[in-house]
């Protein structure tokens, strides 16, 4: 049972990733001084990365390769205007990211949902999981995105299609992580409950859904960046509206800037939920030692 | 084979057929139309013709083609370059904010970009897919680097090996498991980059090969094609999976 454990794990090296933001964000209060020192010392490289587009796109003659700055002046004024009353964002802006996101909600949370409970299911009872692993696993070799031709002849060019892709492709990833920290609860624990008399409910709520959530945060976090990946995919593929059914369209009528201005949009939106991944892992097992990888 | 293993595989064998036996059940009770969901029997007599098609081996070999040359390319450079980086200390943390903006961008977003620089030829699929694979490898190879075991750097500083001995010697075998496990990880979704890449736009591949079935309204040969693409997938984790494995148990030994 171990053995099979650790070859369905897809995600043994993904807890450790959490710890380089952690430390980041859980430092006691710094003087403001030493805090921009900080992040000059950290966040140097990034700014000479960006530099170096810069340099590269001016030397280069091409339309394709807009400069960095050129870019970032696209972006204000694609996705910002000065009108406080929309918060300073713009039409475009509403017009494609509230789509776009709902979508990702929406596929993502269902596959959390039926994720989870596939999960708990296989992690409880070995004979369920000895069943139904192999079509799991085939399941989860499938690359997600062969099956975007299918799903449009299954729902036509709808939301839909975006939503079973994100949900289908994410799901099963959470299923295998779930019951991988569902089935590798310390045995003490749960002879220690029984002996208790622990009540069902307070066994899956107090021991086992704790002991687990490492292993199930680590599932959702590379899920819901492979959400994202899909997401992007199925709105190129076939969509009206969205991200990345406006980057098809920028890319179609040859409006370059506009089209990168748009991948930073997707970017930023791409950093930002894994920054909010991170704060809610940091929060949620703080009880959690962390090793000395956490100095990274 | 003891008894453990046969119920293994025969509960499996359950498991799945129960599986097939319920999508048949679906379509002989007519819950979706067979234009979308064509019955498990059609797309198993599918499957020989499928297989005689030279066709299919192509575009298989033509998807798997790149996505090897993307695996390799990305890995290489990012075993090298996460090497140097986790050894060299004013460099790690500055790396970690730049890899982790950069793992953030869903590669996907890429591929628009990736067609007018490269075209639609198989250096633009190679090249969205070296851009997933390689911050994956990299940050897995950070994190192996930074775990070696400081008894062993001091041991070798005081034999006076050279900066090479030290990398060849301690550094890589250390970092080979969490580098192992990186690259397992990166392959699946680099499977699917590349596949997607075919969506978009590419000039040929499997994915395109699909896309033309379901054109055709041949759903049955579509399924077939998927379910052949979904056994390679499952045959290059499992071997990902045992070298994995073996690495991680001989590094143990050794």
């Amino acid at each position: 049972m171990a053995e099979l454990a650790q070859t369905l794990n897809p995600a043994v090296a993904a807890p450790e990733v959490a710890p380089a933001v952690a430390a980041l964000t859980s430092r006691p209060t710094l003087s403001a001084g030493r805090m921009l020192r900080r992040f000059a010392s950290r966040a140097w490289l990034l700014v000479a990365l960006l530099i170096v587009w810069e340099v590269i796109a001016r030397l280069s003659p091409t339309v394709f390769f807009p400069p960095f700055t050129v870019v970032i002046g696209q972006f204000a004024s694609d996705w910002f205007t000065p009108d406080p009353t929309t918060f300073f964002l713009s039409e475009n802006f509403y017009n494609a990211v509230p789509i776009s996101l709902w979508r990702l909600a929406r596929g993502w949370g269902l596959a959390v949902i039926l994720g989870v409970s596939i999960g708990f299911l296989l992690g409880r009872s070995p004979v369920v999981r000895l069943l139904y692993s192999p079509i799991i696993r085939f399941w989860m070799s499938v690359p997600n995105a062969a099956l975007l031709p299918i799903a449009i002849q299954f729902f036509g060019v709808s939301e839909a299609v975006t939503i079973f892709l994100i949900c289908f492709g994410s799901m099963w990833l959470i299923a295998i992580n779930t019951a991988d920290g569902v089935s590798g609860v310390d045995q003490d624990w749960l002879r220690t409950a029984r002996s208790l008399h622990l009540p069902r409910r307070t066994l899956y709520t107090r021991v086992i859904l704790p002991a687990a959530s490492p292993h199930i945060l680590a599932g959702l976090r590379i899920s819901v960046g492979f959400a994202l990946i899909l997401m992007i995919v199925a709105e190129l593929y076939a969509t009206t509206a969205g991200l990345g059914h406006d980057v098809a369209l920028y890319q179609q009528t040859f409006r370059y800037k506009q089209m990168w201005s748009a991948f930073v949009l997707i970017a930023l939106l791409g950093i930002g939920i894994n920054v909010a991944f991170d704060l809610v892992e940091t929060r949620l097992l703080r009880w959690q030692r962390r090793a000395g990888l956490a100095s990274l | 084979m003891n008894t453990t293993t046969i119920r293994g595989i025969g509960l499996g064998i359950l498991g799945t057929a129960s599986v097939v036996a319920v999508w048949a059940l679906i379509v002989e009770l007519g819950l979706v139309s067979s234009a979308s969901l064509p019955s498990p029997f059609s797309v198993a007599a599918s499957l020989p013709v499928l297989l005689t098609d030279p066709n299919f081996y192509r575009s298989l070999a033509d998807t798997l083609g790149a996505w090897l040359a993307a695996m390799v390319i990305a890995s290489v450079s990012a075993i090298v370059l996460g090497m140097i980086i986790g050894t060299v200390k004013f460099l790690s943390a500055p790396a970690m904010v730049a890899v982790n903006a950069l793992r953030s961008i869903p590669s996907s977003a890429l591929i628009p970009i990736a067609i007018l620089i490269f075209g639609l030829g198989s250096a633009m699929k190679i090249a969205v897919a070296v851009y997933a694979v390689f911050a994956i490898v990299l940050i897995n190879t950070i994190y192996g680097v930074a775990g070696r075991e400081p008894m062993r750097v001091d041991a070798a500083r005081s034999m006076r090996w050279t900066w090479w001995q030290q990398y060849l010697h301690l550094t890589l075998p250390s970092a080979t498991p969490s580098i192992v496990t990186g690259i397992r990880l990166a392959s699946g979704i680099s499977l699917v980059v590349v596949i997607s890449t075919e969506l978009l736009g590419a000039r040929s591949g499997i994915g395109i090969t699909i896309v033309q079935y379901q054109q055709a309204l041949r759903v049955e040969m579509a399924y077939a094609a998927i379910t052949m693409v979904g056994i390679v997938g499952v045959i290059l984790y499992s071997v990902l999976a045992a070298v994995e494995r073996a690495t991680i148990d001989r590094i143990r030994l050794g």
